[in-house]
């Protein structure tokens, strides 16, 4: 069907800047002024991120409670003879699933809130998934300065490699959010599924946790009683440091981050302007 | 050459067709009036103009001295106001817009002046989750004009607003026709008198 040109006679009143256009021209010039970085940015959409958060505390809610859950049971039901393989796995998995009920909102919340378009008019792709990125980071950087302490004081797991311990806690927090992040995105492209996030998270999530888990399995005292070297047999049995053994675990994270940052910033413009 | 070039454009979902080979070449001073019933594709269109759509077939583009526009510097250059454009309801009105400024690349300064201008003004500090239907749909005029758009796209322009909010409405649709593109989807007959253009769906 075609258009229909029609003539205009209305009277047209003369522009006033109390009309609320911040410039003033007969053509507008879309140019994009320059009054922000990309830095700022990603600080605005950090700081806008924060703010929902903390008024809403949906995330903070759901991840505390899941975390006091679990730690409770764990405290309770777990005896001084657990292998310490397993508490590092045990660690993992509480901060895993702690996250994952709050990481995975991200996105969600624009679609439950009806706010994605808006972000779409106006935000520069990259600096909206970096900016929420940071975000998640922060939020599971809080989740792990409560849960791996209170971990530690309540099984009494010794450490003889604090430093090892702590670069694996940094590993896991940057390859969780990098991951977390961008499958959430996809999810809420998926009509904000949350059911769907675990079911995606887990393939993608396990070549992280394996090195998560023995990068940390690493940085505790050996277990005597144990043979040494079930989940790390050659460098544990030839009894080297542990960063020695743990050092292969801590390259197969890095790896994991460098691949899948880059990644996460291709694929995201995709995911994001699909309609 | 400046303007919006709207060629071939077809949107179907499924079998379903929405509209077919729409042609029109819209220039500053120009308006368009979408017209249909419920269900005919007036939103629909306005997303593909917006960027925020992919037509099935065809092409929306924004010309700016005869360039079509890539899509960062349509966000600059596009406005809308539609019911499925919400502002976050757990940040206040002004945050809101100065976030969006900011994403924008404006200046910092002057959201307080828009929120006046849309008659929000000394509630800038509100949640918008405490705004009423037509609080919310003036709040979101501040949000499209902020950036003075070249094409501002009114998909119902006056719903959930008073008498105050609809003169309102007028004044900055008079103005947008001074200063660049007007696109208005409308069931309403009267707001699309005087149209340049007309594209009626369904």
């Amino acid at each position: 069907m075609k258009p229909q040109p029609r003539n205009d006679s209305r009277p047209r009143p003369p522009l006033s800047p109390d009309e609320g256009h911040p410039r003033q021209s007969a053509t507008v010039s879309p140019v994009a002024p320059h009054g922000t970085s990309f830095l700022q940015k990603v600080g605005a959409v950090f700081t806008r991120e924060t703010r929902t958060e903390f008024r809403s505390r949906y995330a903070l809610n759901s991840i505390g409670m899941f975390a006091v859950t679990t730690l409770v049971v764990i405290g309770f039901s777990v005896s001084g003879d657990v292998p310490r393989r397993t508490h590092a796995a045990l660690l993992w998995l509480v901060l895993l699933f702690s996250a994952m009920t709050g990481l995975s909102r991200i996105f969600v919340r624009e679609v439950e809130a009806r706010t994605q378009d808006a972000l779409r008019l106006t935000a520069d792709p990259t600096a909206l998934l970096l900016g929420k990125m940071a975000f998640n980071g922060m939020l599971l950087a809080g989740v792990q300065a409560v849960i791996v302490p209170l971990y530690l004081l309540m099984t009494g797991l010794p450490i003889r490699n604090p430093a090892l311990f702590l670069a694996v806690q940094l590993l896991g927090n940057v390859g969780l959010t990098l991951s977390s992040t961008l499958l959430a995105a996809i999810v809420a492209k998926a009509g904000g599924r949350a059911a769907l996030f675990p079911v995606l998270a887990l393939p993608i999530l396990m070549p992280l946790l394996f090195a998560l888990v023995a990068g940390t399995y690493a940085a505790l005292v050996p277990d005597p009683t144990l043979q040494a070297g079930r989940l790390v047999p050659n460098l544990l049995a030839m009894r080297e440091s542990a960063w020695a053994a743990g050092m292969p675990y801590v390259r197969l994270a890095l790896a994991y981050a460098g691949m899948l940052g880059p990644a996460a910033v291709l694929l995201f413009d995709l995911i994001w302007n699909e309609d | 050459m400046t303007g919006l070039r709207i060629e071939d454009l077809s949107h179907r979902f499924g079998r379903r067709i929405l509209f077919q080979d729409l042609n029109l070449t819209l220039a500053p001073g120009e308006w368009l009036a979408v017209t249909g019933p419920n269900g005919s594709g007036k939103t629909t269109l306005m997303r593909i103009l917006a960027g925020l759509a992919r037509p099935t077939r065809g092409a929306a583009d924004l010309l700016y001295e005869g360039q079509a526009l890539a899509p960062a510097e349509r966000r600059n250059a596009v406005g809308l106001v539609t019911p499925d454009v919400v502002l976050d309801p757990e940040l206040t009105a002004l945050e809101n817009l100065r976030f969006h400024a900011r994403m924008r690349g404006l200046p910092s300064g002057g959201e307080a002046d828009r929120l006046e201008t849309v008659g929000l003004g000394g509630r800038g500090e509100d949640r918008v989750r405490t705004f009423s239907s037509g609080m919310r749909q003036r709040l979101k005029y501040a949000f499209a004009i902020q950036h003075a758009p070249l094409l501002l796209l009114l998909d119902e322009p006056t719903a959930n607003l008073d008498v105050v909010g609809t003169e309102l409405v007028e004044r900055l649709r008079a103005a947008q026709r001074e200063r660049g593109l007007l696109v208005v989807a409308t069931n309403e007959p009267h707001e699309a008198e005087g149209a340049t253009h007309r594209i009626h769906l369904g």
